[in-house]
């Protein structure tokens, strides 16, 4: 049971956004990306966005790689160690889906993955929010946390088909 | 009673302002746009709705955070009270409790983050610690020499340059922000605390920024016969004028090895601190 009044917290953070960088076994190049993406040169500051050095003081996660089977405790223990609300950003194809690597002997395959492992272990996430490319473009990164935010809004939607037989 | 409490609530709302300028500031000198001016409250508001999470640790952890900004509150008021009496005898008392609760509230900081299992934490507390020794012994001396009438345009010089060294330093800005330093190094007093403690513990180390700033204004106008009114208002003109020269400084400034950056300034202070003890005894 969370001592936090969720709606509240997320009105908040809308102006003010910690992150935290949590590498689970990617190639590097999107946590390049991520670095790229803090420079002076993007100004994320302007939007109230900080990068932080622990999760304890982190509202956003920014999350790359696989999950290699070695990083998988370690990764509990940091999403843990967040206070509510918890938000991560799932950065390149990697962390998606499990990319190149979905299949592989030492990952667990990605996010998808990683969640139910997460709900087994009893910690909760409020928000999600992929963000595809391998590498993951900082201008993506930067859409991808106001689109979690809810400061933009989402260009692509889910569209179900059915096919009929006519 | 009522006139500390409002120039304590006024202090609280003003100390976020000023840091919200000093990021603007930084921004416009990397030719940034930068954050509203309010960001560094957005920030507290922030994180007064999140999660309490209790350190592993227990409560009193929490007490001593919340303790910690209290004894700030009350040293930055007192200081207020200093500036109004014009840097005179008459403030000698309310000078020493400033002194020793400056003191007080950088125990507990180390304290506090000594006694956590984190490893970080610890190396963090030390460091503050390392700060503590090398600065505010040189504070207390110049701050109470300055005051009890070093007269004298030597003594007074170079007390009112220690003063603004020290003060620097208390401010925790670069090089001189080891213990709590920036997200590269992921160390530090605070990392520990989050949500609503921490909100109390950012508090805490804008009111330093304050008292810093304050302080360095003590020093300037310590030449200056204004007392009371005038003396404050001075005071409140000159403390975001210099809390801005501040961060210039701090902007422009790197980043030095942890040890190199406290030894400088620990050879420095001690040097200068014989000049002033030899000039103010031979009475130049
Ligand atoms: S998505 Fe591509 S660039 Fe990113 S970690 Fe995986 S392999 Fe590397």
């Amino acid at each position: 049971m969370s001592s936090v009044n969720l709606a509240r917290a997320l009105r908040a953070i809308k102006r003010s956004v910690w992150v935290y960088h949590l590498n689970s076994g990617s190639c590097n190049a999107c946590d390049i990306e991520i670095l790229d993406a803090l420079t002076p040169y993007f100004d994320v500051e302007r939007f109230g966005i900080k990068l932080v050095g622990s999760p304890r003081h982190a509202d956003l996660i920014l999350f790359t790689g696989p999950v290699t089977r070695e990083s998988l405790p370690k990764v509990v223990r940091a999403i843990r160690a967040m206070p509510r609300p918890r938000l991560i950003l799932v950065l390149g194809s990697c962390g998606v889906s499990g990319g190149i690597w979905w299949d592989t002997y030492s990952t667990i395959g990605g996010f998808k993955k990683l969640e139910e492992v997460l709900r087994e272990n009893g910690v909760e996430v409020d928000r999600v929010v992929y963000v595809p490319g391998c590498p993951v473009r900082p201008e993506a990164i930067i859409y991808g946390i106001l689109l979690l935010l809810g400061v933009v809004e989402q260009k692509v939607k889910k569209v179900e088909v059915v096919a009929s037989e006519s | 009673m009522l006139h500390s409490l409002a120039v304590a609530a006024i202090q609280l709302v003003l100390a976020p302002v000023y840091d919200g300028l000093e990021r603007k500031v930084r921004a416009a000198i990397h030719t940034r746009i930068g954050p509203p001016v309010l960001q560094t409250w957005y920030d507290i508001v922030k994180l007064f709705s999140k999660e309490v999470v209790v350190p592993v640790g227990g409560s009193w952890y929490a007490l001593v955070a919340v303790l910690e900004m209290l004894t700030l509150v009350t040293a930055s008021v007192l200081l207020v009270h200093v500036s109004s009496a014009g840097l005179n005898r008459a403030a000698l008392f309310e000078a020493s409790v400033f002194i020793v609760l400056t003191g007080i509230a950088t125990t507990l900081a180390v304290v506090r983050a000594v006694s956590q299992s984190n490893v970080f934490s610890v190396l963090g507390g030390f460091r503050e610690f390392s700060l503590m020794i090398s600065a505010e012994p040189f504070l207390a001396t110049s701050l109470l020499l300055l005051i009890s009438g070093a007269e004298a345009p030597a003594s007074k010089a170079i007390a009112a340059l220690v003063l603004v060294i020290a003060a620097y330093v208390i401010s925790g800005r670069v090089p001189y922000d080891i213990a709590e330093a920036e997200p590269e190094l992921a160390s530090g007093v605070n990392i520990e605390l989050a949500g609503p403690l921490l909100g109390v513990a950012t508090l805490s180390v804008v009111l330093k920024k304050f008292i810093s700033a304050t302080l360095t204004a003590l020093a300037l106008t310590s030449w200056s016969s204004l007392v009371g009114i005038a003396s404050l208002a001075a005071a409140a003109l000159l403390t975001p004028i210099i809390w801005i020269a501040h961060t210039v400084v701090g902007t422009l400034l790197g980043r030095s090895r942890v040890d190199l950056a406290v030894r400088f300034l620990y050879t420095t202070l001690f040097i200068l601190s014989s000049m002033l003890l030899v000039s103010y005894g031979l009475g130049v």
